[in-house]
């Protein structure tokens, strides 16, 4: 995944599905920020591990946001009863394009 | 199977699956969003080997891919530890407060597929099976969506006068795939078993494919008046006759046997080892019509086919449906060296001699499986029913075939026919086991798994009426009370205990 990280801002854009594997590299990118946006542009499946994440994130008060995300993940969240907690619609950013990551601070851990 | 990875237990191979389950899905026809839903289900289920099932990556699984015209059905395999899935429960309140997401996935998993089985074989592994129907629009629907639309099954049923001389028989192609969907319809209505005949896009892709051969018969203005096929076995040089309708206004002329005629000869050209037929026994025309062309009986298949699923059928006749399979096997026959049951040696000598089969009896010396058994379970998820069949016995051969039972029953399995190769000198003590789990005698399935010989032995929940059952050979009638027989052996023996 391509990321930059400014103050207490993360924005990362997935090259891929939001599974456990980008779970487990996204996660303690987000440990000492306090807003995170996700470009889901790439990817066509986000599973539970990465429902997981979200959910955790935004309890432990993170403002989270996501761009383009996929439409199973309305029918996941419906699913598994979570639209209270983590409400899609509300989360995402309409309108956004594609994220475009300065070239300064673009990083990448692939 | 289309294809089969086998993958270690590391965190990046799930991507690598979830991309090709996504393309396949995409390739037998399922459309983008459903694609999505089964690549979604793979990637949870293998979430889970990955997370819980090895204590280190170097281990590895197996994913199986599979299809047909009507279903797409992906096989996680896993030799890893002991697990349930049922008793892994989601809790939505749990995951909001606390964050728990224990049994999220399957939840999941259950929703995004149509059918989900989970078979513990015991020591011989677990399976992860998810299966989603192959819509011809893609799309959800009870009723077929390219159905050709006839007014009224039954505008047909004034009977004809041609002669049977003015019908014109020939093969089928791709072409014909409309015509026989309509002839289906207006044979069956809506209750013939098989919904791909009512689908005319999978009716010629089974032929593009060449899945499956067939003749047709068109009256003198070109109608299509009866149609039949022989459906290739996928791992064995033989065949089955089905897809048989002939128009009710156009019977009574020798259109099924002609047409029968035409099949057999043509197996014959094509090099098929035999044919077989499944012959419904709720009457005894399929068995007569099998019986002038050399087919003999070989087994009784109970509860074969769920009456549920012939719906102009469920008042007149009370329970599922059971089938004579009936087997023809062409010139050069080889002899076979086989092992005996001896429970069942004298029906399966004769069983072979009716097919003209030469036998050499063997006779196991000793009792030596292999460490650990190998089923191959194959679930007709229509018809409720699933074979098991033995590649290998074990010394877990009873833990295995029990786990495997009860894994099937729980997924809502209710005929369970177990196949056990005649070439493997286990086969008696195999036997031995499935009978005191109460299996019953099926029959002889000639040459019907790679081309060898299986012994069938069958469960069935609910019991059946076996006089309702209607056989036609001397043959078939002889099966059908060495079965009554044995249930009311293990009635007995269930009431004494």
């Amino acid at each position: 995944m391509d990321y930059t990280k400014t103050g207490s801002d993360l924005t990362v854009r997935l090259i891929r599905d939001f599974n456990l594997l980008t779970a487990r590299r996204l996660a303690p990118m987000t440990e000492d920020v306090t807003t995170v946006r996700i470009d889901l542009t790439n990817a066509k499946i986000v599973d539970s591990e990465a429902v997981r994440l979200l959910h955790t994130m935004i309890r432990s008060g993170k403002r989270v946001t996501l761009i383009h995300p996929p439409r199973i993940l309305t029918e996941v969240i419906d699913i598994l009863g979570l639209d209270a907690i983590l409400d899609i619609t509300a989360m995402t950013e309409s309108d956004a394009p594609p994220t475009h990551l300065p070239p300064s601070g673009r990083k990448s851990d692939e | 199977m289309d294809a089969l990875l086998r993958l270690k237990c590391k965190a990046s191979v799930i991507g690598s699956a979830s991309d090709f389950a996504y393309k396949w899905s995409l390739n037998v026809g399922l459309d983008e969003s459903e694609a999505t839903r089964l690549a979604l289900a793979v990637d949870e289920v293998i979430t889970d080997v990955v997370l819980y099932a090895f204590p280190n990556e170097e281990c590895e699984f197996e994913v199986v891919f599979r299809s047909d015209l009507a279903t797409a059905e992906v096989v996680i395999r896993e030799l890893g530890e002991p697990f349930d899935p049922d008793r892994h429960h989601y809790d939505r309140e749990r995951a909001i407060n606390y964050g728990n997401f224990h049994g999220a996935g399957f939840e999941l998993v259950r929703h995004l597929v149509d059918d989900f089985v989970f078979l513990n074989k015991g020591k011989a592994g677990k399976e992860f099976r998810l299966v989603k129907r192959i819509e011809a629009n893609g799309g959800a629907s009870s009723e077929p969506a390219d159905i050709i639309p006839v007014s009224n099954p039954r505008y047909q049923t004034a009977t004809v006068d041609d002669p049977p001389e003015s019908y014109t028989l020939h093969d089928v192609t791709a072409e014909d795939a409309e015509d026989i969907s309509k002839l289906i319809y207006r044979t069956y209505g809506y209750s013939y078993a098989n919904e791909d005949m009512y689908h005319p896009k999978r009716i010629e892709l089974g032929y593009q494919r060449g899945e499956k051969f067939g003749v047709m018969v068109r009256s003198r203005n070109r109608e299509a008046i009866g149609c039949f096929s022989v459906l290739r076995a996928p791992d064995s040089a033989i065949g089955e006759v089905a897809e048989v309708a002939v128009s009710p206004g156009h019977r009574r002329k020798g259109h099924m046997t002609r047409m029968l005629g035409a099949l057999v000869a043509r197996a014959r050209r094509e090099h098929l080892r035999g044919l077989f037929g499944e012959a419904v026994a709720v009457h005894d025309i399929s068995q007569r019509v099998n019986q002038k062309f050399g087919f003999r009986s070989t087994a009784l298949i109970l509860a074969a086919f769920p009456i549920t699923r012939y719906k102009q059928l469920v008042e007149a006749f009370p329970q599922d449906m059971s089938a004579v399979v009936e087997f023809v096997l062409f010139e050069p026959i080889e002899a076979r060296a086989v092992y005996l049951p001896i429970k069942y040696k004298q029906i399966l000598r004769k069983i072979y001699e009716h097919q003209g089969v030469e036998i050499e009896e063997l006779h196991a010396t000793r009792f030596d499986p292999a460490p650990k058994t190998q089923l191959d379970v194959d679930i007709a998820y229509h018809n409720n029913n699933a074979v098991v069949v033995v590649r290998r016995f074990g010394r877990d051969f009873q833990d295995s075939i029990t786990q495997t039972a009860r894994s099937l029953h729980e997924s809502g399995i209710s005929a369970i026919y177990v196949d056990l190769p005649l070439d493997n000198p286990c086969v008696d003590k195999g036997v031995k086991v499935l009978e005191s789990l109460s299996y019953l005698f099926a029959g002889l399935m000639p040459l019907f798994h790679g081309e060898k010989d299986y012994l069938r032995m069958q469960l069935i929940s609910p019991a059946l009426d076996l006089g309702l059952i209607v056989t036609y050979s001397p043959l078939a009638a002889e099966l059908k009370k060495r079965i009554e027989s044995e249930i009311r052996w293990t009635t007995r023996k269930q009431e004494a205990i």
